[in-house]
C-alpha cells in the first residue's frame, strides 16, 4: 500500500507553470490597477487583431531577449532594422542637462524623437554602487542589461502624457546597450495616437519614477532574463519631456492609396492611409467585423468565428521585412445601437448579444528600406484549436493580401 | 510581506503586484481545482486582483492577506462556475494528460495527476493542505468547512487516491 501522504507532499509549487494566458490576464490586471476601466470581465483572444505583446514576466524568461535588446552590431529596435539607426542619428534632438538622480543612480535624458505618433527616448542610467548591491547578482550570473519600468506600469503598457494616465496596451518597446555593468543606454519607445495626444501639437512625456531590474545569465546558459531584484528609482519633476508634432513634419507625407480590402468571413480589413516618415513606414488599417455575437466571439466553433490572427510584411521581391502592428480601437455597436469601446484584447461576452458590428483599428510600422516600392501584408496560416469540431485546426483560406504601393511625395 | 502589504494599502501599485507575482502560482493551483478552463481561471484570478486591490485596506490583519485573498478567489470561482456550468471539453485536458505522459518529472504534475479524480472540493481540500500547506485550522477559515469535516474529507480523498493507484498497478 502506497503511502499517499508522502506522494502527495513531494509536490513542489515552484515547478508549477502558470499557462501564458493565465499568466497574461495576470500582468493586464496588474497593470490596470485601480483604473475605473479596468474591471474586464473577461479576457478573450483578440479577433484579427495580432497585438505585438512585450510581457515582462517577472522572476521568468522574457520575450525581452527576441526583441531587440541591442548588442554591439545589432539594431536598436530589430524589427524596424538598420536604417532606423541612421536615420535616429540624423533626426534626433540631443538634450542637453535633463538628468535625474536618487541616491547615487542617475538617469541622463540623452536624446528623443518624435516621429508620427513613435515617440523615442534614449537614456544613460549609471546605477550607483548601493544600488547594484541590490541587483544581488550571483557569482555564477553576468547582467546583461537592464529593464526598466515607468510609473507602475510593469509592462510600460500606459504612458503618462501631460501628468495624465493613459492605457497603450503593448504599445511601447525597450532596448538597451551594455556600456558596463553599471551603466546603459535605454531606449524605450511608445506608440501614442491621438486618442491618447487629444490632437495636441505640443505634449510632455512624464517620467515620474521608475524600477529598475537587471537582465541576467547563468553561466553556460544562452538566454538572458530579468531578474526579480529591483531598484526604484523616484525621478518626479525631474523628467517631464517636451516633444511637438511638428518635429520631423516636414519629413513626413500621408497618403491614401489605391488598395483593396482584405475580406474574411464577416470581416474586411480596409487600409485608411500610408504615411512615410524617414524613420518608417506606417500604414493605418480599419477593420470591421458584422453579424458579431458573443457566441461567434466566445466559441472557436461557431462559423463565423475568426481567431487570432497573424501577419507578416514583405518587399515587392517576397522579401520579409520587419513589422510590428498596434491595435488602438477595439469598438462594438450592438443591435440596438449602442456603443461600447473596449480595452484592446477584450469584448465582455458575459451578456447575450448578436447582429453587433466589431471596428478594430490597427497601425503596421513597418522598416523602412531604400529599395522597397511596395508592401504586401500576407495573414500568416494561423492553426488554431478546435476541440469540439470535426477539424482540430482552422486555417485562413482565401483571405487574401494587402498589397501597398509606396509613392514618393504624394501629401494627402 | 508585511511591508509590501502596508505599502499596497497606501496605494503603492508595484508593492501590491510583487504580493500577487508571490502568490500567483498557489492562486492559480487554487483556482484549477474549481475550473477546468484556462481562459476561466485567468477570468477568477483577474476579478480577484481587482477586488482584494480595491478592498485591500479593509483587511485589519496584514498576516491573514494570503488566506483573505484565496477566500475572495474561491468566491469568484464559485461565481464563474455556477454562470457557467456546463463546460464544452477542454483541448487543455487533453493536452495536460499527455504532457503529463511525457513529462512526468516534476513532483507538481505528480500530484495533479494524483489528484484528478477527485472532486472539485477534495482537490481543494488538498491543493490546500499540500500545495499552500495551511493548517486543517486555516483551511476551515478559508473554506468555512467544520475542522472534522475536513480531517474526514482528506482521508476519504487520500483514500480515493489509494484506491486509483491500486487498481492503475493492477
Amino acid at each position: 500500500m502506497k503511502d499517499i501522504d508522502k506522494l502527495l507532499q513531494r509536490n513542489n509549487i515552484d515547478d508549477v507553470n502558470i499557462p501564458n494566458s493565465v499568466e497574461n490576464k495576470i500582468h493586464y490586471a496588474l497593470n490596470r490597477l485601480g483604473n475605473k476601466s479596468s474591471k474586464i470581465n473577461y479576457l478573450k483572444r483578440i479577433i484579427t487583431a495580432f497585438v505585438s505583446t512585450i510581457v515582462a514576466l517577472v522572476g521568468s524568461v522574457t520575450v525581452y531577449a527576441a526583441f531587440g535588446g541591442t548588442i554591439e552590431g545589432k539594431p536598436i529596435f530589430e524589427w524596424l532594422g538598420s536604417n532606423f539607426d541612421t536615420e535616429y542619428e540624423n533626426y534626433k534632438i540631443e538634450v542637453q542637462d535633463q538628468t535625474a538622480v536618487y541616491g547615487e543612480t542617475s538617469i541622463d535624458l540623452l536624446s528623443k524623437m518624435y516621429n508620427d505618433g513613435m515617440v523615442i527616448l534614449e537614456f544613460d542610467v549609471k546605477i550607483g554602487e548601493e544600488d547594484m548591491k541590490k541587483f544581488d547578482i550571483w557569482e555564477n550570473q553576468t547582467i546583461n542589461g537592464i529593464y526598466m519600468t515607468f510609473n507602475g506600469a510593469s509592462n510600460n503598457w500606459i504612458a503618462t502624457i501631460d501628468n495624465k494616465e493613459y492605457g497603450i496596451k503593448t504599445r511601447s518597446a525597450q532596448s538597451y546597450k551594455k556600456i558596463a555593468d553599471n551603466e546603459y543606454i535605454v531606449y524605450h519607445m511608445y506608440f501614442l495616437t491621438d486618442k491618447e495626444l487629444k490632437n495636441k501639437t505640443d505634449f510632455n512625456i512624464n517620467i515620474l519614477y521608475a524600477y529598475i531590474n537587471p537582465i541576467v545569465r547563468n553561466d553556460g546558459e544562452n538566454e538572458d532574463f530579468q531578474a526579480v531584484e529591483t531598484v526604484y528609482f523616484d525621478c518626479r519633476g525631474q523628467m517631464d519631456i517636451p516633444f511637438s508634432k511638428n518635429e520631423l513634419a516636414e519629413n513626413t507625407y500621408t497618403y491614401v492609396p489605391q488598395c483593396e480590402s482584405m475580406k474574411y468571413k464577416q470581416m474586411t480589413k480596409t487600409v485608411e492611409t500610408v504615411t512615410i516618415t524617414p524613420m518608417q513606414i506606417i500604414i493605418k488599417v480599419s477593420s470591421k467585423i458584422e453579424n458579431v455575437s458573443n457566441a461567434s466571439i466566445g466559441s472557436t466553433t461557431h462559423e463565423d468565428y475568426i481567431g487570432l490572427m497573424r501577419y507578416d510584411a514583405y518587399d515587392q521581391n517576397g522579401n520579409k521585412i520587419g513589422m510590428k502592428n498596434y491595435q488602438t480601437l477595439n469598438k462594438i455597436t450592438y443591435a440596438n445601437g449602442k456603443s461600447e469601446e473596449w480595452d484592446i484584447g477584450d469584448i465582455g461576452t458575459y451578456k447575450s448579444f448578436k447582429n453587433a458590428t466589431m471596428e478594430l483599428m490597427e497601425y503596421f510600422i513597418i522598416e523602412k528600406k531604400d529599395d522597397c516600392s511596395s508592401i504586401k501584408i500576407v495573414a500568416q496560416e494561423e492553426i488554431i484549436e478546435n476541440p469540439t469540431g470535426e477539424n482540430w485546426k482552422q486555417r485562413f483560406k482565401d483571405i487574401g493580401d494587402l498589397n501597398i504601393e509606396l509613392k514618393a511625395n504624394e501629401v494627402e | 510581506m508585511e511591508e509590501l502589504i502596508e505599502k499596497a494599502k497606501n496605494n503603492d501599485k508595484r508593492a501590491f503586484s510583487e504580493l500577487i507575482l508571490a502568490i500567483e502560482k498557489e492562486l492559480y493551483l487554487i483556482a484549477k481545482t474549481k475550473l477546468k478552463n484556462d481562459d476561466d481561471i485567468g477570468d477568477a484570478i483577474q476579478e480577484t486582483i481587482y477586488k482584494s486591490y480595491k478592498n485591500l485596506r479593509k483587511l485589519r490583519d496584514n498576516s491573514l492577506f494570503k488566506t483573505w485573498i484565496i477566500k475572495i478567489l474561491i468566491n469568484e470561482c464559485n461565481n464563474i462556475y455556477k454562470k457557467k456550468r456546463k463546460y464544452a471539453i477542454s483541448y487543455e485536458d487533453k493536452e495536460m494528460e499527455n504532457y503529463i505522459a511525457n513529462n512526468n518529472e516534476s513532483g507538481n504534475i505528480e500530484f495533479e495527476f494524483l489528484i484528478r479524480n477527485l472532486n472539485s472540493e477534495e482537490k481543494l481540500l488538498l491543493t490546500l493542505y499540500y500545495c499552500s500547506k495551511y493548517t486543517i485550522k486555516e483551511i476551515s477559515k478559508i473554506t468555512k468547512i467544520k475542522e472534522n469535516t475536513i480531517k474526514g474529507k482528506l482521508v476519504r480523498a487520500r483514500n480515493k487516491i489509494r484506491n486509483q493507484l491500486e487498481e492503475g498497478e493492477k
